[in-house]
């Protein structure tokens, strides 16, 4: 059970990342448009934020700091600020649509409006970074998102034609009645939704927080080998249960209860409940750690205390930056803003702001003052290299798709 | 508890031949300060804007330099210990200690120079 919880880390920063409320609504509106013709950039972007968390994973264990405290010292206050205002920016809009999706999600099972329930959700959020232990938080959120599961299972349920599933998924398929500059939109906002900076922020604040040595190493390497491709598979099944669903009879996907239409049709009432409850979960989860990010990006930038380890005493303006953004964040809410678009504009800048997170890491982690004896290997600084250029054309690509697809339309 | 802006040294007069065995000069304080925008910008604050921690402080030098004192005493925590008290102390379970999970957290340091 214990190795079972291990890796709990590893499984709420994906879920956080991959499963938030907006990437499960992109998730189904790619399924619904483009059925699973877009499932090897979930496949890519796996690939990419495991070699990227695990190289700040390791870097947390080896050398006892966050990666973003290393970033500042070693490349200097200009190029970490501006990460840090792109990375802030990021986690600010995100955790406010995080708090808007709980409250979504709260309004689907209680028929209460949901911006009744944003001060709700935006307390509670609180009350846990406050009170709860990092472990336990990790363990519960992590563990009860898993109900996501329930994509899956309905996924077989519905009794898909897995050729035709698979015939889909093979790249260069027609994208169909789509245009090619949507469904390249798609395609970066799902890259960018996979590697999100603030995941490989927490996944080493949290590691810092467990406090991983150089002897947890294994463990760190399991946590992101377990976690993310687990959330890149629930991706995949809410892409495929809309792509078996709702492609064919052409519904549009623009709110949350069509993310669970397939769900109900396979599973009934049971597996809906579940799946409300990962949902639930997820979204809190991922409000939990943008907002914690936010936090450790601020604090470790500016040499604050920092840590749910300390008492809140200990950490004060760590805690003060955390009950600001929350603040800021039921404010935006309540006018009326709709909480899954802010997270699909936000997925986009993520993309602009990834070679800004990922270049500094590599370099990081490639240092041997730091690191000692456990830098890069060649094979993985090739494959960080080549995910570079990657990167970098998802980021240059990202607002000019933006702006040539009105944001997908 | 604070980033190392920037270092006095002991006096090392300016302009004038000095003798050969002058003794080299010494880190007397370690100052921290409002310098964000003046490392992205240039210039530095003026040194009646920066904390000083004096030298004897120190306990250790590594990747991050540790104190030998109680962090609190020290002028470079103040907006810390303001917020402390003025803010967050005074929510409830504020000064609540969550069980230390493990014991080999940093604490009480100074991070090296950015």
């Amino acid at each position: 059970m214990k190795r079972v919880l291990g890796v709990a880390l590893g499984i709420l920063t994906a879920i956080g990342g991959f499963l938030d409320i907006g990437d499960m609504v992109t998730n189904a509106v790619v399924g619904s448009r483009f059925g699973l013709s877009l499932a090897w950039v979930v496949v890519v972007g796996v690939i990419g934020i495991c070699v990227f968390a695990q190289m700040s994973g390791r870097v947390a264990a080896v050398s006892g700091r966050a990666t973003f405290e290393l970033i500042r010292e070693r490349l200097g206050p200009r190029v970490a600020v501006l990460n840090l205002g792109a990375s802030f920016m990021i986690n600010l809009m995100t955790l406010t649509a995080e708090i808007g999706g709980v409250a979504l999600a709260l309004q689907l099972v209680s028929s209460v409006s949901y911006l009744l329930w944003v001060p709700f959700a935006a307390l509670a959020v609180w009350l846990v970074i406050w009170r709860v232990k990092f472990s336990v938080m990790e363990n519960v959120a992590g563990l009860v998102g898993l109900c996501l599961i329930g994509f899956a299972v309905a996924l077989f349920l519905l009794n898909p034609d897995w050729s035709e599933l698979g015939r889909q998924a093979v790249p260069g398929a027609s994208t169909g009645t789509e245009k090619v500059s949507t469904y390249w939109f798609y395609a970066v906002a799902l890259f960018g939704a996979a590697m999100t900076p603030y995941e490989v922020f927490f996944f080493s604040s949290g590691a810092v927080e467990e406090g991983w040595t150089v002897k947890d190493l294994a463990r760190s390497r399991a946590n992101v080998l377990v976690g993310f491709p687990l959330g890149g598979l629930l991706s995949l099944a809410i892409a495929g249960c809309a792509a078996v669903v709702l492609l064919p009879q052409f519904i549009s996907v623009t709110a949350l209860s069509q993310v669970m239409l397939p769900v109900a049709m396979a599973g009934g009432k049971v597996l809906l409940a579940l799946i409300i409850v990962g949902i639930v979960a997820a979204t809190a989860g991922a409000a939990l750690e943008t907002t914690l990010s936010a936090g450790y990006t601020i604090a470790q930038f500016l040499g604050w205390p920092w840590g749910k380890f300390r008492p809140p005493a200990q950490a004060a303006r760590f805690h003060l930056l955390m009950i600001i953004c929350l603040i800021v964040g039921i404010g935006t809410l309540m006018t009326g803003v709709d909480p899954i678009q802010v997270t699909e504009i936000s997925v986009v800048f993520s993309a602009v702001a990834l070679p800004l997170t990922y270049l500094p890491i590599l370099i990081v982690a490639n240092d041997p003052e730091y690191m000692g004896e456990h830098v890069n290997g060649q094979a993985l600084n090739g494959t960080a290299l080549i995910y570079l250029v990657i990167i970098l054309a998802a980021a240059l690509a990202a607002i000019p798709l933006l702006i040539i697809t009105g944001a997908g339309r | 508890m604070a980033v190392v802006d920037d270092l006095e040294l002991s006096d090392v007069p300016v302009g004038q031949q000095i003798p050969i065995d002058t003794p080299p000069p010494v880190i007397t304080a370690l100052l921290s300060g409002p310098v964000l925008a003046t490392r992205i910008f240039g210039g530095r604050p003026p040194d009646s804007r920066m904390q000083r921690t004096p030298w004897a402080a120190v306990a250790e030098v590594g990747v991050v330099i540790k104190l030998a004192v109680d962090q609190d005493t020290r002028d470079a925590a103040w907006t810390e210990r303001w917020v402390r008290d003025n803010v967050i102390g005074r929510i409830p379970g504020g000064r609540h200690v969550p069980e230390q999970e493990q014991d080999d957290h940093p604490q009480n340091e100074e991070r090296g120079r950015s």
